[in-house]
């Protein structure tokens, strides 16, 4: 608990009165949990999980694309292993069943796990009679990687690998959670591997126009204390602006190169992401020639050109509204949105487990219900 | 999604299934990977996004591509 002992044993210092700070990114939430940093706060301090899970926010229509796709026997349909767990609501199912892109492997569709997108250019190249289709998804972190992948592609004019893209920008989110009215968010955890690729001046200029200290942390309980530590600092002194609490990963100007393979290959879009909404800005769509690898582009004909029909309601506000994960009960939305705990869910370690999810946070890695389950769930 | 291991570059190639080298700068670094070693695993990574990258260097590796080098703490 947050006993005096404790925070100064953590902290030693600054109280604060009363601050919510958000850890934006869903790694990030796990290092806290698992070593218990949440229980050591300064006083008044509370800690907000945040939507930087990529596999909890990717469209729905992008996963009943792919659930179409990989129907269709000529596709190949490769993503990471969190993805193919997903529960995707079979639509108009009165019982409110889901299926996922694992079992249907189980009955005989060919999906492939991969762990880096360069597998799905190698699986191309093997099968060049069928349609390998790579469901990427990511933060900028991961997109550089499916920008290579783009670029390769083109060079060696490898017509049946096609992209369905999902990838999200994290800045975007996060203005968007600090402009909702609503919001009690004090101060941010930037995601570090995101900044070492985008730098911090896109950071920066959220800082100064919400006015909230923003704070770029790593991944390990020690990068994780010190920013807090800094966080609770610029707090308490009411500063805002950037500090970098993972110099030695992050760079001021980021990764060019990887900034100029995102340029090359992507331009940012709309995106309404799953549980939070319509984002300006918050996706990444596949731009001029490398459009062509588009799966709305690319399947536009024969057997796939329905399995990708569902693509037609992305960047559509409405989106969220018709979100109902497998179970009405799931309240993966407020959860993303860091409006209520994992626990506070009716469904939490009884109907929705680890074993059988019923909402995206509960499958991935990085999930806050998956965390809270692992970390703080009482047996 | 977002976690990147760090390793050490222990042989640069190019890649394999790399069309043949042009002269075009840019292509050379397309193709451009390292064997990183993480602690006893060796594996195959692009070093699209770091030309700057020398064997024996640090870097941080993410879904198969080094996006920064890892400066000594
Ligand atoms: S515990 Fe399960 S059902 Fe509840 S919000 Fe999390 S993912 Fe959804």
């Amino acid at each position: 608990m947050t006993d005096s002992a404790a925070s100064t044993r953590f902290l030693n210092g600054p109280t604060v009165s009363r601050a919510a700070v958000m850890e934006v990114c869903g790694g990030q939430t796990h290092t806290i949990l698992r070593w218990g940093l949440d229980q050591r706060l300064p006083a008044g301090m509370a800690l907000i999980h945040g939507p930087g899970c990529p596999v909890c926010v990717t469209p729905l229509p992008i996963l009943e694309a792919a659930i179409a796709l990989a129907r269709c026997p000529e596709v190949i349909l490769c993503s990471y292993g969190d993805m193919l767990r997903v529960p995707v609501p079979l639509q108009g199912d009165p019982q409110e069943r889901s299926i996922d892109l694992l079992s249907l492997r189980a009955a005989g569709a060919d999906v492939r796990l991969i762990t880096q997108p360069l597998q799905a250019l190698q699986l191309a190249l093997e099968h060049r009679q069928r349609q390998v289709v790579l469901l990427a998804v990511g933060f900028e972190t991961t997109a550089p990687a499916t920008a290579l992948v783009a670029m390769q592609r083109q060079a060696l004019e490898l017509s049946n690998l096609h992209l369905l893209v999902a990838h999200v920008r994290v800045v975007p989110a996060m203005a968007s959670l600090l402009a909702r009215g609503e919001s009690r968010l004090d101060a941010l955890l930037a995601p570090g591997h995101v900044c070492s690729v985008i730098g911090l001046t896109e950071v920066e200029q959220l800082a100064q126009r919400y006015a909230r200290p923003v704070v770029v942390a790593g991944f390990t309980p020690t990068s994780l204390e010190q920013a807090l530590h800094l966080s609770s600092r610029m707090l308490e002194r009411g500063d805002h602006g950037v500090r970098n609490a993972y110099r030695e990963v992050v760079h001021p100007n980021g990764n060019p190169r990887a900034q100029a393979l995102l340029a090359e290959v992507f331009e940012p879009i709309d995106l309404a992401w799953r549980g939070l909404g319509l984002i300006e800005g918050g996706g990444l769509a596949l731009k001029g020639a490398y459009a062509e690898a588009d799966v709305r582009r690319s399947l536009d004909r024969g057997a796939t050109a329905a399995a990708i029909a569902p693509l037609r309601r992305l960047g559509c506000a409405l989106e969220t509204s018709t979100e109902a994960p497998g179970a009405s009960l799931c309240r993966a939305t407020e959860v993303l949105q860091g409006r209520c705990l994992p626990s506070d869910c009716p469904a939490f370690a009884g109907r929705c487990r680890p074993e059988h999810p019923l909402g995206a946070p509960m499958v991935s890695e990085e999930g806050a219900c998956a965390a809270w389950m692992h970390y703080r769930h009482t047996r | 999604m977002c976690l990147a291991t760090p390793g050490r570059i222990v042989a640069i190639s190019r890649a394999e299934g790399a069309p043949e080298a042009g002269s075009d700068l840019r292509d050379h670094d397309l193709w451009r990977c390292a064997l990183v070693d993480f602690g006893g695993v060796r594996q195959q990574v692009s070093l699209a996004c770091l030309p700057e990258a020398r064997l024996g260097d640090q870097v941080l590796v993410h879904v198969g591509l080094a996006l920064c080098l890892v400066a000594a703490p």
